[in-house]
């Protein structure tokens, strides 16, 4: 609790909104207020966007991290590490939910609180919004909001379902014929946001920014299975990596993507019957890739690189550590690179039993009015970081097209910067200062109505 | 394709020879089996009883294994020296310190909110949502996965319409006969978008309408709206979304060589692994036979 001298007027809503979009990867953390709503003064990017620049959050990792030496990083300070061999981490984030206050708060106050904190902020002055992941449950949400009034000590806050904020866009732009942007900073009226993060795939219908509850959808894949999978694949075939998914995701990010024609590249990457090498295996028509690992010795980050067909010799053992100079490390991937992201689109392919994201869409709207279905099938979003995997809008588009009544439209877009959309949709929120007040709860309603109470507000009800 | 698997697999072995034996797979890639394909399923089915619910395990311990964090366990404390920075948590009311030191799992808590609606299951609790596993549409408007699916099986093609003997699908196809423009020369179709980005520079009458006045049919009352957006939030196992298999999926689960990733056509019949073909198994059969003996 900190309840620091309140200078401020209690009516009136703090000046600063920290945005909070807390990943069970990375945090996306920021600072917004009404100011932010004028164009900002270029930071001259020509390369960027038309649409006018949106503020950037901090990206931090959402963890506690150990090396090999038995180093301990706490979020930002990661970037500082520079081998990532056997790196064990510890997430507050499990399962897309706060689950560990005790390592979340080490690392907010790292990042927020603390006299070097990068994002500094008297929580008593600051207004929070802080994301969460839909259908949670109650009691974590409870943990949470104590937590953010009675140790932090925010001036006031409002938790909310990430997806929802990305209706804070300018959703039309993101389409081929867009629309000018709406005058006012209200909602997008209808929105189908597909989220798929690193700890699970989520569908959810928001009408006016909000969630249509019944109809939330979720896959439990997410960017973290995919990197196991693919950890797990490589172990089987060529290296143990399974020790090494910071690495390993690395890869994924530089090599995976998904395929639209998923049995043409299948034959286009088989070897054959033995004694029979096929001729296009060799190369697979390009599908084939080589990566070099990353040693940490000379060269501290790994790449991606046409496949060589006569480095093979040149493999030698990951975990052996010991690198000749000379030598490198590279995984040599063909199906690996398609089959890995697209168990998004068939989980059954590894046995699960839940079906794909289209489905999933379909799932969702069964609990919608059909009277609703044209304008979600034609305003479909995709944010999260899998939506940068190359391929998979287009293959989203594809499938929700196939199972759409054909006289639907469908459109689907991906957001203009995926992973950080959400955050920048809460900043967008928090230009609006009427928006947010209405939205949340002040430190002194929530020490006067009490926990359920505010439960109850953040559900709608 | 078939590029000779088949032949080095003779369809009517599968009573085993010494070590392990082969079966011809029948998955949906294999269009060399077909005309085989009874009676190698028959025989799988037989053959392969006592390993399904090993397999089955397996494949369950193998997903979980990809939610986790670190692939071997491990706890990282809290450094010490930021410790002595701690705000406050001496200060924290012993609720709060009870958060902060919890060390629950994600699945403590979902145990936890289980047997909390086991205790109360009828009772309204204010954080617990009551919305039933499947929550019934607001409108005529269809809970059907499966027919929806059903209506794209096959070649999955947009041209197939939804089967008129089926009640959602006939109300898909009412709603878009009557509704829509006449079947769609492709442009004029683009009308069906709600939102108010119609194309085109030419500015039209209804551009300045919203959504929920739009002109699409059945779309819901305001009244209908308002109900649906009070219903509160499903539970965490309620949103996972679900499993459509079977026939009429038009989505037949795949299966893959456990070596290599290529299409899985015989499987090997000490532990029900699929493989690609010989060489594959042989380097299968490496490790299974280490692991089963002979
Ligand atoms: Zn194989
Ligand atoms: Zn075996």
């Amino acid at each position: 609790m900190a309840p620091r001298k309140s200078t401020q007027d209690l009516s009136s809503p703090p000046r600063r909104t920290l945005v909070i979009d807390n990943g069970g990867h990375t945090i996306k953390a920021g600072f917004s207020s009404p100011a932010f709503a004028d164009p900002p003064p270029a930071p001259s990017d020509d390369s960027q966007t038309p649409q006018t620049a949106l503020p950037l959050p901090s990206i931090i990792p959402n963890c506690l991290a150990r090396d090999r030496d038995k180093k301990v990083y706490i979020g930002s300070q990661l970037s500082r590490c520079d081998d990532f061999n056997e790196m064990i981490f510890r997430r507050p984030v499990e399962r897309g939910y706060l689950v560990n206050w005790e390592a979340e708060k080490e690392i907010w106050e790292h990042e927020f609180f603390d006299q070097k904190a990068a994002l500094k902020c008297d929580p008593s002055e600051t207004g929070l919004i802080l994301t969460e992941a839909p259908n949670a449950l109650p009691q974590l949400q409870t943990n949470c909001d104590q937590v953010v009034f009675e140790e932090f000590g925010f001036a006031s806050y409002y938790r909310c379902p990430a997806p929802s904020l990305n209706a804070y866009h300018n959703i039309q732009s993101l389409f081929p014929v867009p629309r000018a942007p709406p005058k006012t900073s209200s909602p997008a009226e209808i929105l189908l946001l597909i989220d798929s993060g690193y700890s699970h795939t989520t569908v959810t219908p928001l009408l006016q920014g909000q969630a249509i509850q019944p109809a939330v959808r979720r896959l439990d894949i997410g960017g973290k299975f995919l990197t196991n999978y693919l950890a797990r694949l490589i172990s089987r075939r060529q290296y143990d990596m399974r020790n090494d998914t910071y690495i390993v995701n690395e890869i994924k990010e530089a090599c995976c993507y998904v395929s639209r024609d998923f049995k043409g590249d299948m034959e286009r990457t088989w070897k054959g019957p033995k004694g029979d090498r096929r001729e296009v295996y060799a190369t697979s028509e390009g599908i084939a890739i080589d990566y070099v690992l990353p040693d940490y010795h000379k060269r501290s980050k790994g790449y991606a690189r046409d496949h060589d067909p006569n480095a093979a010799g040149k493999l030698k053992n990951l975990t052996t550590g010991k690198s000749v100079e000379a030598a490198e490390d590279i995984l040599t991937l063909r199906n690996e690179r398609f089959t890995v992201p697209e168990i998004l689109f068939n989980p059954s392919d590894i046995g699960m039993r839940q079906s794909g994201i289209a489905q999933l869409i379909w799932d969702s709207l069964s609990a919608v009015p059909f009277g609703l279905w044209p304008g979600f099938l034609a305003n479909v979003v995709i944010v999260g970081g899998n939506a940068n995997v190359p391929g998979f809008s287009e293959r989203l588009d594809m499938e929700i097209r196939s199972l759409a009544p054909a006289e639907c439209i469908v459109r689907v877009a991906k957001a203009a910067d995926p992973i950080v959309s959400t955050w920048q949709g809460g900043a967008i929120l928090a230009t609006d200062v009427e928006a947010l007040k209405r939205l949340s709860i002040t430190k002194q309603e929530y020490e006067e109505h009490g926990a359920a109470w505010a439960a109850r507000k953040f559900d709608g009800r | 394709m078939n590029f000779g698997v088949i032949e080095c697999v003779p369809t009517g072995k599968s009573i085993a020879a010494p070590g392990w034996a082969y079966v011809p797979d029948t998955g949906p890639n294999v269009t060399a089996l077909q005309p085989g394909r009874k009676r190698a399923r028959n025989q799988l089915t037989t053959s392969s009883h006592e390993t399904t619910a090993k397999q089955d395990a397996k494949i369950l311990r193998e997903i979980e294994e990809l939610q986790r964090e670190n692939m071997r366990d491990a706890f990282i404390p809290i450094p010490a020296k930021s410790k002595d920075n701690a705000r406050g948590t001496s200060k924290s009311s012993s609720a709060v310190r009870k958060i902060l030191t919890s060390q629950k799992t994600f699945q403590n808590h979902l145990e936890d909110y289980h047997a909390l609606k086991a205790l109360a299951p009828s009772q309204p609790s204010s954080s617990a949502t009551q919305a039933p596993p499947t929550p019934a549409p607001l409108t005529p408007a269809p809970r059907a996965p499966s027919t929806l699916h059903l209506t794209s099986t096959g070649k999955r093609s947009h041209k197939k319409k939804p089967n008129p003997t089926d009640p959602v699908a006939t109300s898909v196809r009412k709603a878009s006969t009557i509704v829509m423009p006449p079947p769609p020369p492709p442009v004029p179709s683009r009308q069906v978008i709600l939102d108010d980005s119609e194309p085109g520079p030419k500015p039209h009458e209804r551009d300045g309408e919203k959504l929920l006045v739009s002109y699409i049919p059945q779309l819901p009352t305001q009244e209908e709206l308002d109900a649906l957006m009070r219903i509160p939030p499903l539970s965490y196992v309620e949103a996972k979304g679900g499993y459509l298999e079977g026939e009429g999926t038009g989505k037949p689960v795949r299966k893959f060589c456990e070596v290599c990733g290529y299409w899985g056509r015989v499987k090997c019949m000490r532990c029900g692994v699929r493989c690609c073909a010989l060489e594959c198994l042989q380097v299968h059969g490496e490790e299974c036979f280490a692991r089963y003996g002979a």
